[in-house]
């Protein structure tokens, strides 16, 4: 088997007709490292919900490891790890007996148990807090028994979402180590979704992006800012307005030229060749009676790639219950300690 | 048969999880021997005391009062234990499906959701857990009466049974709990819901008073109560002797009760998502 994730015209509308999943269609070939980028409520949670079989599809069909997730759920959950970003460890028990629960529930035998939790506690550095209560772990430890807890089984296919939120820079680095080991170990394919676009850039061999339930873009970081072209230049330019504006029109209509935006009272030049248009705009600038008061010249990051194909108007998170709210503090209060 | 192996597995590893939870909270654990000695020694020794002054006071034998009133126990402290007993479980059981808000809560029950068990593993647990519990606080609250006197007719095995009819209604309000805790997302609802609940479902029962001082609207809403239905076989162990058709009929259904509120809760679970 080559394919581990496949999704064909994937759907998800909420009762009360939420289309919060749009005929998502893609493939993540096994042992790749898949990123999920996109802004809140723009259905990355849901689609990995979908594919974990936590949630129905109302359309198309995903499947995960070769089983289809609405006609073969147990099979498809035995074969994949889910980490949520619920930091969903049970405090009220120790390390070792949260990984053993789990053990149990996915059907290790005895010896194999034995085997598994001394080895995984060693990776994830937790042998000598492992028979701790986890209350009385940091963040970073509970999300590296958390994670811990998504590998027990070995799983072909790993789901991690948003598996850094919350964390310190440290941290954060240790579990980037952790899940490319994880690839380079067992081949293990794995899905997260994020929304630091230093993790998708460092971690992940291709990334989609999502917005308002549809896949915008989907390629490797780099590709990715190869198609937005060959330089961004930002502008300050100074002058009575309607002259800006003229510049603006005639930088605009330069060869080479891919597109020009405003922002934040700057002006965004997308370039084929970046080094080599700035000569044509000095030459088309310096008749116009406005004055240029900076300018730099940068290659696409990735940041600019996740702008672009999701625009920068500010999102209102989606109405979410109170439930949800009280869901989301917890959370932030557990990692942060 | 594996499945069937695998499906026992699943569930005594949710029940292990809420028994060692039920371990580590030793307010939890002191708390459920605690109440039941608060309702033993203030509402009991404050009530016989009431009901035999009474019986002095008017110059009636006691023990004609007691037949009388008391529903033929021969003094309210023998009367309430199985009231006692009927509230306890009733409390515990009803409670049993704040586990599932709170699983909800810290992503516990996605995680469970996410694994690969059967889904009615879960409820069927979590009652175990409550069942478990129960079957402890009515060991301490027999063991408390005998200290304060209390004459048990059919001795330890109408005990046994006793206890077996409690942690089988306590197994029943849980699964009844749990199915509204799979809808009910808001702990604070569920609380009101638990509230409004339990307290009607004790008072218009004769768990606390006997039937005999009931109005007669309330003995109407009585005998649709199911409390009323778990405290007649229990008090016919208890002072009355072994009174089979009472019995089987009383533990007929409570059994019919756990199984449809189990069903009910399993069903809740499989529809339900995190």
């Amino acid at each position: 088997m080559t394919i581990a994730i496949e999704t064909q015209d994937l759907t998800k509308v909420y009762p009360g007709g939420i289309l919060a999943v749009d005929r998502v269609t893609f493939q993540v070939p096994r042992g790749e490292i898949f990123g999920f980028l996109g802004p809140n409520g723009a259905g990355k949670s849901t689609t990995i919900l979908m594919l974990a079989t936590l949630l129905r599809p109302t359309g198309g069909r995903a499947v995960v490891a070769g089983w289809d997730a609405v006609r073969h759920p147990l099979r498809l959950r035995q074969a994949i790890g889910y980490v949520s970003q619920d930091l969903a460890v049970d405090d009220n028990l120790t390390g070792r007996e949260n990984l053993y629960l789990q053990a149990k529930w996915y059907g290790l035998s005895q010896q194999e148990i034995r085997e598994r939790l001394t080895e995984i506690l060693a990776m994830v550095n937790l042998t000598d807090r492992a028979d701790d209560r986890v209350e009385t772990y940091s963040g970073g430890m509970r999300k590296r028994l958390d994670i811990a807890e998504g590998l027990i089984h070995r799983p072909q296919v790993l789901f991690l979402d948003e598996p850094t939120l919350g964390l310190d820079i440290q941290t954060r680095a240790e579990i980037w180590k952790y899940v490319a080991h994880l690839r380079e170990a067992f081949g293990m394919t794995i899905f997260l979704t994020t929304h630091y676009m230093e993790e998708a850039d460092r971690l992940c061999d291709r990334i989609g992006i999502i917005d308002r339930g549809v896949l915008k873009a989907l390629d490797s970081p780099d590709r990715l800012k190869q198609q937005l072209g060959g330089g961004v230049i930002t502008l300050a330019l100074a002058g009575p307005g309607p002259e800006v504006d003229r510049a603006a029109t005639a930088i605009a209509g330069l060869p080479g030229v891919r597109g020009v935006k405003a922002q934040d009272g700057r002006h965004v030049v997308l370039a084929d060749h970046g080094e080599a248009l700035l000569p044509l705009l000095f030459a088309a600038l310096k008749p116009l009676p406005i004055a240029l008061h900076s300018l730099t010249l940068t290659q696409p990051t990735l940041d600019d790639v996740y702008l672009h194909h999701t625009g920068r108007a500010l999102r209102d998170e989606v109405e979410g219950s109170k439930e949800e709210a009280a869901r989301q503090r917890i959370v932030m209060r557990r990692t942060r300690r | 048969m594996k499945h069937l192996l695998k499906f026992c597995s699943d569930t005594y590893y949710v029940y292990w999880r809420e028994i060692k939870h039920f371990w580590q909270q030793k307010t939890r654990v002191f708390m459920s021997v605690f109440q039941p000695l608060v309702w033993f020694v203030l509402m009991g020794s404050t009530m016989n005391n009431l009901t035999t002054g009474l019986a002095n006071a008017s110059g009636t034998d006691h023990a004609q009062l007691a037949q009388q009133f008391l529903d033929g126990a021969p003094n309210y402290l023998t009367y309430v234990v199985g009231g006692i007993v009927a509230m306890t479980t009733l409390f515990g059981g009803i409670y049993g499906g704040t586990s599932v808000v709170w699983d909800r809560r810290l992503g516990f029950l996605q995680k469970m959701l996410a694994a690969p068990i059967s889904r009615a593993s879960i409820p069927l647990g979590k009652m175990l857990a409550v069942a478990f519990q129960a079957l402890l606080q009515v060991a301490m609250i027999l063991l408390l009466a005998r200290l304060f006197g209390v004459h048990f007719r059919t001795g330890l095995p109408g005990l046994a049974v006793v206890m077996l009819l409690a942690s089988l209604f306590a197994l029943g309000m849980s699964g009844l709990s749990l199915a509204l805790g799979a809808r009910i997302k808001s702990m604070e609802t569920l609380f009101a819901v638990m509230n409004v609940l339990t307290m009607p479902l004790i008072f218009s029962s004769p768990a606390m008073f006997p039937a005999r001082a009931m109005p007669s609207w309330l003995l109407a809403i009585a005998a649709w109560n199911p409390v009323t239905y778990v405290l007649i076989p229990m008090r016919a162990l208890i002072y009355k002797g072994w009174l089979w058709p009472e019995l089987l009929r009383g533990g007929g259904l409570i059994l019919a009760f756990a199984t449809a509120a189990g069903l009910l809760a399993v069903w809740q679970f499989r529809s339900s998502h995190a």
